[in-house]
């Protein structure tokens, strides 16, 4: 764990036309999915973490919004933001509706560019596998440290 | 005789010098000259032709400051020590600024950014506390050489000459007295008092300095970096603080016995040797330990880690001139320098700007008053 802050280096593209503040949400989300972040983990601040990638702050605060907004963190005022959410934690209904509703679009993009039916399973097993692979080695470590 | 006015401020120059050559070997591979480029360009015939006219333009700036200083001794020995630092480094600044300019020619040209991803890089997690301890016997050190030295002054006080001396002129001789005082005798020391407490704060910035990636560098690599660095810089502030305390004690030995006041100029120039010495030796463990960083990642790290990185964005807008930082959305008050080793200020942040101006305000008052307290007393 001690290490955890320079192997987990988040990356953002700036010339991504994705707003600064989305990519470093959707980020986090993903470091949630492979273990690298677990349920009670504290977060860098704010200021710490807009200090750390060299960008606004208001741009990191914009994001910590969005990661409350949908109960990926939680934020007391004297400890600071803490992972709110991880693997097994009990699936809110109406995440789970929203969620259907964007999935069924980047869906019906893949089928519209012509990817079989296969080949969308095959993309979404490889990447359930990948997070499920790197939760395991993230634990391994945790446990070794 | 004006030796010693010509001495110094060649060991000066000859310093400077010798630490802006070897500047390029300790910069990042990604900021030849300060300019940032992508790794994959780091190695450009343009980046070589540009490193190696920087370090002629120093070798003529050298020659050009120290044929200044003996024509100037000639005339004054008071010009001959101030002019030759200025000139240097305006003459070293002059041929960073000139020579960096045709590497960011031929990127912008070549649109070198343009066919490379980059990435901005960091972490959400709580940054990690510095293992890097205060190296504290160089301050134990300055402590007791302060503390000999006022008991000397105190067991002696009665037999200490009044006026005192407390202005030397360029030729290392006296020029300025004051009323014997508590403030004329251990005036000195308790500027080495007051350094023993900068020096340590400076030290605890230097532990709490934020450690960026590097462009370019893996994780590892960068994580290795910054706490090289951070050694090195922790060890030689506290081995300046020893010498300055050692100076401020030799200065007030030396004006409290006349009998040994003709070792001044000889005290000055093993100062500057002295100096000179912590400084090379910075720079030669710095390459040194630049070549371990990049050793293989040790077995157990992943091979993730082992993959070349992206490139750092272009943020040559932000630095002006290639030295100073300006930055107004970065909230860093502290950034790694781009061209030398440790961490320079962001002049974009509103306090840092507010304490610069400030700190030149303070400097520019003390040059005004502190000479024309020398005077005043040699008017006595």
């Amino acid at each position: 764990m001690a290490q955890m802050g320079w192997e987990m280096q988040l990356e953002i593209d700036p010339r991504s036309a994705v707003p600064i503040y989305q990519q470093l949400r959707d980020r986090t989300v993903e470091a949630i999915a492979r273990g690298w972040l677990v349920p009670g983990q504290q977060l860098a601040s704010v200021r710490q973490v807009a200090v750390s990638f060299g960008i606004n702050v208001a741009t990191v605060s914009k994001a910590y919004d969005a990661l409350r907004q949908d109960g990926f963190i939680h934020t007391n005022r004297k400890s600071g933001s803490i992972v709110a959410r991880g693997p097994g934690h009990p699936v809110d209904r109406a995440f789970q509706a929203a969620w259907t509703d964007r999935l069924t679009t980047v869906l019906a993009e893949a089928v519209a560019q012509g990817m079989s039916a296969s080949e969308i399973k095959r993309a979404v097993g490889g990447i359930i596998e990948g997070f499920d692979r790197s939760r395991g080695s993230a634990g391994s470590t945790r446990m070794k440290g | 005789m004006n030796w010693f006015a010509v001495v110094a401020s060649t060991i000066f120059v000859v310093l400077i010098g010798a630490l802006m050559i070897a500047m390029p070997a300790i910069t990042p591979k990604t900021t030849p000259l300060g300019v940032s480029v992508p790794l994959q360009r780091a190695e450009e015939p343009v980046v070589r032709r540009a490193v190696a006219r920087f370090r002629r333009g120093v070798v003529v700036a050298a020659v050009v400051t120290v044929a200044v200083t003996a024509g100037l001794a000639a005339i004054d020995p008071v010009w001959a020590i101030v002019v030759p630092t200025l000139l240097m480094v305006v003459l070293t600044g002059a041929a960073y600024v000139l020579t960096r300019r045709s590497i960011q020619r031929v990127k912008a040209d070549e649109g070198w950014f343009d066919e490379v991803p980059v990435r901005l890089t960091g972490s959400i997690v709580p940054p990690e506390q510095s293992t890097a301890g205060v190296p504290l016997g160089w301050y134990l050190g300055s402590v007791v050489v302060l503390a000999i030295t006022v008991a000397v002054g105190v067991a002696r006080y009665a037999e200490l000459p009044d006026p005192m001396p407390i202005h030397w002129d360029a030729a290392g001789q006296v020029d300025g007295f004051a009323p014997k005082s508590v403030w004329s005798v251990f005036g000195p020391l308790m500027i080495g008092g007051g350094m023993i407490v900068l020096f340590y704060a400076m030290s605890l910035l230097a532990r709490r300095s934020p450690s960026r990636r590097m462009s370019g560098m893996a994780p590892e690599e960068s994580r290795r970096h910054a706490a090289v660095t951070q050694h090195l810089l922790l060890a030689a502030l506290g081995q300046l603080l020893l010498l300055v305390t050692l100076l401020m004690s030799v200065l007030s030995l030396l004006a409290w016995f006349p009998s040994v006041q003709a070792a001044m100029p000889l005290a000055m120039v093993l100062f500057l040797f002295l100096t000179a010495l912590v400084l090379a030796g910075l720079v030669m463990r710095y390459v040194r330990a630049g070549h371990r960083v990049k050793e293989p990642a040790p077995a157990g790290t992943t091979a993730a880690a082992a993959q070349p990185r992206p490139d750092a964005p272009d943020d040559d807008r932000y630095w002006k001139a290639g030295l100073f930082y300006v930055n107004r959305n970065d909230p860093a008050v502290l950034v790694p320098k781009r061209f030398g080793i440790g961490w320079t200020v962001n002049l974009g942040h509103p306090g840092v700007a507010v304490g610069a101006i400030v700190f030149t305000v303070l400097i520019v008052a003390l040059g005004i008053v502190l000479p024309g307290f020398g005077h005043l007393g040699a008017g006595r």
